[in-house]
């Protein structure tokens, strides 16, 4: 390819913007900025740099981090939220202040309230840029749920990147390294693994690994069943919650204790007993080490599958708080022949990766860090198996296409579920979402061709689309189960509300009212058809006027106005909902009831 | 292939193998170009690595999304679609069965598809008896010796597909192609075993 001209595509230097870094860890938060060339942490209302991730919903009021480890009622505070994202993390299983039930993407989206705040105190300044990290093995559904939250904070994600990459790019930059590098980051909740290359400013990760639930917590509770047992001979799971709780910090005060001293003893006191015991750190070892052995497999299966020869590795980063733990380095020494580097702070280098890299984001540079997708993506095809579109350590961005057709004589429309993960059967993979395309022509069986697209961007966020090739009924792809908003429609919303914002609380009112605007519009669209045969023309015409209206002051960024024009959009559709209940009703009378879902 | 496209932006011509205008310095949407043009590399099989990656990270460096985060959607998507299609590129020239399955189809040669089905009883013997070795393999050392011998054989048969190449043997390309690729999924699942 001829290259003529090489200019830097963002080469208008106008005036630096604020672009915070955002380790929204399991355990601990640390956010950093880089401002005119100059790195700084922020430090929180009591000076630290270290921000628990804890949030306490109590009596009217809401106290986060750093406010909560005093608190009399720190046992009831939301522990290792960033858990529940490799789960369900839209059920509300939470309440929040006012007793409203709330889910886990809402309590983060309170704690990223928090971090903004706190952001804009330390720099006297409105910040809405960021770089957030995620753990490199988390899946797609993970990723977009923390970039939602995000965006319902009023916070822009400029990216997501992962947490050894943004650690490697740190110590790359720092330390000015070069060669291949292996990031072991053990966190408070996660464990990643990556294996980089690292040359005049190209970050290039060549593969990653890891496991998404296991990290310094599962740490705490393994020596705190053990503790528990050796020296009051219960069983860990015999303890009410409290009690458990108590225990698990003080084993983790224990754990701590350990990195700086080989013994010392403690009193320890469980369901009112007190016991001075001897904490030692070949009691510890012992007590986890099936963690640690895990996470030498982990490192040796990523190793084995990329063919790099160990002694092509320069070493091993430790980054992550838990890959303090003494017995770590101990024993990747003696599994791998390779140098350790532990010269960075595991705390806090990630935000600091972060934060640099949101810089370069905003600002330019000619460094580059280029990433891969941790998971597999496909589709189900027949028999519940997963048929890959894009295979784990792909680099990313990537588009990739297949081509499927129907099993059946006449068939007109085919389902899609989307998933994530490396086994060979759908079930045991993660169902990332589901999509029908319709109003394909009936044709004999296989002979329809439909193009499935999969996208996956820069922040690991998935988009599929799949297209009729004859018909070329993209559009006609809907959206089964899900009712979230795409993330490229919140991003504008969060852009559109940046400006103008009054204040902050303004903000995310604005982004609510958006957010809950169009996913009503997306409702109304999916049922369009259904209006034209159930409504009258007046009621339609009504309908569309509605529409609209809700359509233009969605422009705007008058959130009583959109709330009140969705109230509108409601009242004149209240009538066909009730058509349509009794036509979906009447549609299922006389079916099997077998086929009722 | 049509007339010559020109810039979205400001309408000058945009000369083949090129995604930046000349004129006004914008990103321009994807066109179908082969691996090897993309990176500016010469067409052959017997690759230097290294040089593709150079090529590679040069061209990441001015395409990849993180350079358009602050412009226009349709610049962001452009390097979204760019940046996929080097990557892809990438990937495909970095190994060497897709590479020579772009060699051939470049040289007019409808290189093997794995629907296709193969009966080339040599090969098929010589890969049984690879198999039936590893099986029979009583303990690791002796697994691990087969495996040797199975990099031996992908060595060789590497050579001899760079032979065929530089010879215009498109036919014997595509034999030992397919060969070559049969040869590494047994080392993939050789390896999973041990």
């Amino acid at each position: 390819m001829n290259l003529i001209k090489i200019k830097e595509p963002m080469s208008s230097k106008n005036d630096a913007k604020i672009c915070l870094g955002i380790d929204f860890g399991t355990t601990n938060s640390v956010c950093s900025v880089k401002v005119e060339d100059k790195f700084q942490f922020i430090v929180d209302e009591k000076g630290e740099t270290l921000i628990p991730t804890l949030i306490l919903y109590n009596k009217k009021t809401k106290k986060f981090g750093n406010q909560i480890i005093k608190d009399e009622n720190y046992f009831n505070s939301i522990f290792s939220v960033k858990r529940n994202f490799t789960k369900d993390f839209q059920k509300k299983i939470f309440e929040d202040e006012n007793d409203n039930k709330i889910s886990s993407i809402e309590v983060s989206k309170d704690f990223f309230v928090y971090l903004k705040n706190v952001c804009e105190k330390n720099l006297n300044h409105n910040v809405f840029d960021c770089v957030i990290t995620v753990p490199a093995y988390f899946d797609e559904k993970a990723r977009s749920g923390i970039m939602r939250a995000a965006f319902m904070a009023g916070l822009r994600v400029r990216r997501l990147i992962n947490e050894p990459t943004a650690a490697a790019f740190a110590y790359g930059l720092e330390k000015k390294k070069k060669g291949i590098f292996f990031v072991y980051d053990l966190g408070g909740g996660t464990f990643d693994v990556s294996l980089l290359k690292l040359s005049n400013g190209i970050f290039k990760v060549i593969a990653t690994s890891g496991d998404p639930n296991l990290g310094g917590d599962d740490f705490d509770n393994l020596y705190a069943k053990w503790l528990v047992k050796k020296f009051f001979k219960i069983q860990f799971d015999e303890l009410d919650k409290r009690e458990r709780l108590k225990l698990v910090k003080n084993s983790k005060l224990f754990k701590e204790k350990l990195t700086h001293s080989a013994s010392f003893y403690e009193e320890l006191k469980v369901n009112g007993c007190i016991k001075k015991v001897e904490i030692n750190t070949k009691d510890f070892n012992k007590s986890v080490e099936k963690l640690i052995d895990r996470t030498i497999k982990i490192s040796a299966e990523l190793l084995n599958e990329v063919d790099v020869e160990i002694n092509k590795v320069n070493g091993f980063v430790l980054v992550g708080g838990s890959s303090r733990i003494k017995c770590i380095s101990k024993k990747i020494k003696e599994n791998f022949e390779t140098k350790i580097f532990d010269d960075v702070n595991p705390d806090l280098v990630v935000s600091k990766g972060a934060a640099l890299h949101g810089y370069e984001l905003l600002n330019g540079s000619d460094n580059v860090l280029l990433d891969v997708t941790p998971l597999s993506l496909g589709i189900e095809t027949m028999g519940g198996l997963m048929e890959k579109i894009i295979s784990r350590n792909t680099p990313i961005p990537a588009i990739k296409e297949q081509t499927f057709t129907t099993h059946e004589n006449g068939q007109t429309a085919l389902k899609f579920l989307i998933l994530q993960g490396e086994r060979e059967t759908s079930s045991n993979n993660r169902k990332l979402g589901e999509f029908i395309l319709s109003n394909i022509r009936p044709k004999p069986a296989g002979i329809p061709r439909i193009k499935v697209m999969f996208s996956l961007d820069a922040d690991g966020i998935l988009f599929v689309t799949a297209t009729d090739e004859e018909t070329g009924a993209e559009n006609k792809l809907s959206v089964k189960t899900n009712h979230e908003l795409d993330l490229n429609d919140m991003r504008k919303i969060v852009e559109s509300s940046i400006e103008n914002a009054k204040d902050d609380i303004h903000q995310r009112m604005v982004i609510e009212a958006k957010v809950k605007a169009k996913i009503f519009l997306n409702e109304i669209e999916s049922v369009k058809k259904d209006i034209e045969l159930l409504c009258s023309v007046n009621d339609i015409k009504l309908i569309e006027k509605n529409i609209n209206l809700l359509k233009s002051s969605l422009q705007t960024n008058d959130c009583d106005m959109i709330n009140q024009n969705i109230e509108k959009l409601n009242k004149s559709t209240e009538s066909f909902a009730q058509k349509k209940i009794e036509k979906d009703f009447s549609e299922v009378i006389g079916k099997d009831v077998d086929k009722i879902d | 292939m049509s007339v010559s496209p020109v810039c979205w932006n400001c309408q000058s011509a945009i000369p083949p193998n090129t995604f930046l205008c000349q004129k006004c310095n914008k990103i321009q949407p994807p066109k179908k170009i082969d691996e090897f043009k993309l990176f500016g590399i010469p067409e052959k099989f017997d690759l230097d690595l290294e040089e593709l990656e150079i090529a590679y990270l040069k061209l990441q460096r001015l395409f990849h999304p993180d350079k358009y985060s602050q412009l226009s959607d349709q610049e962001i998507k452009y390097s979204t679609l760019l940046s996929s299609m080097i990557n892809e590129a990438y990937q495909k020239l970095s190994s060497s069965i897709s590479r020579a399955s772009i060699l051939l189809k470049l040289n007019g040669f409808n290189s093997h598809s794995e629907d296709q089905s193969f009966n080339d009883p040599e090969v098929l013997e010589e890969i049984m008896d690879i198999q039936n070795n590893f099986l029979e393999a009583e303990n690791p050392e002796q697994k691990k010796n087969s495996i040797q011998k199975l990099n031996r054989k992908i060595s060789e048969t590497m050579n001899s597909l760079s032979t065929s190449f530089k010879k215009k043997e498109y036919e014997v390309a595509n034999r030992l192609n397919i060969k070559l690729s049969y040869l590494k999924k047994i080392r993939i699942d050789f390896k999973k075993q041990l």
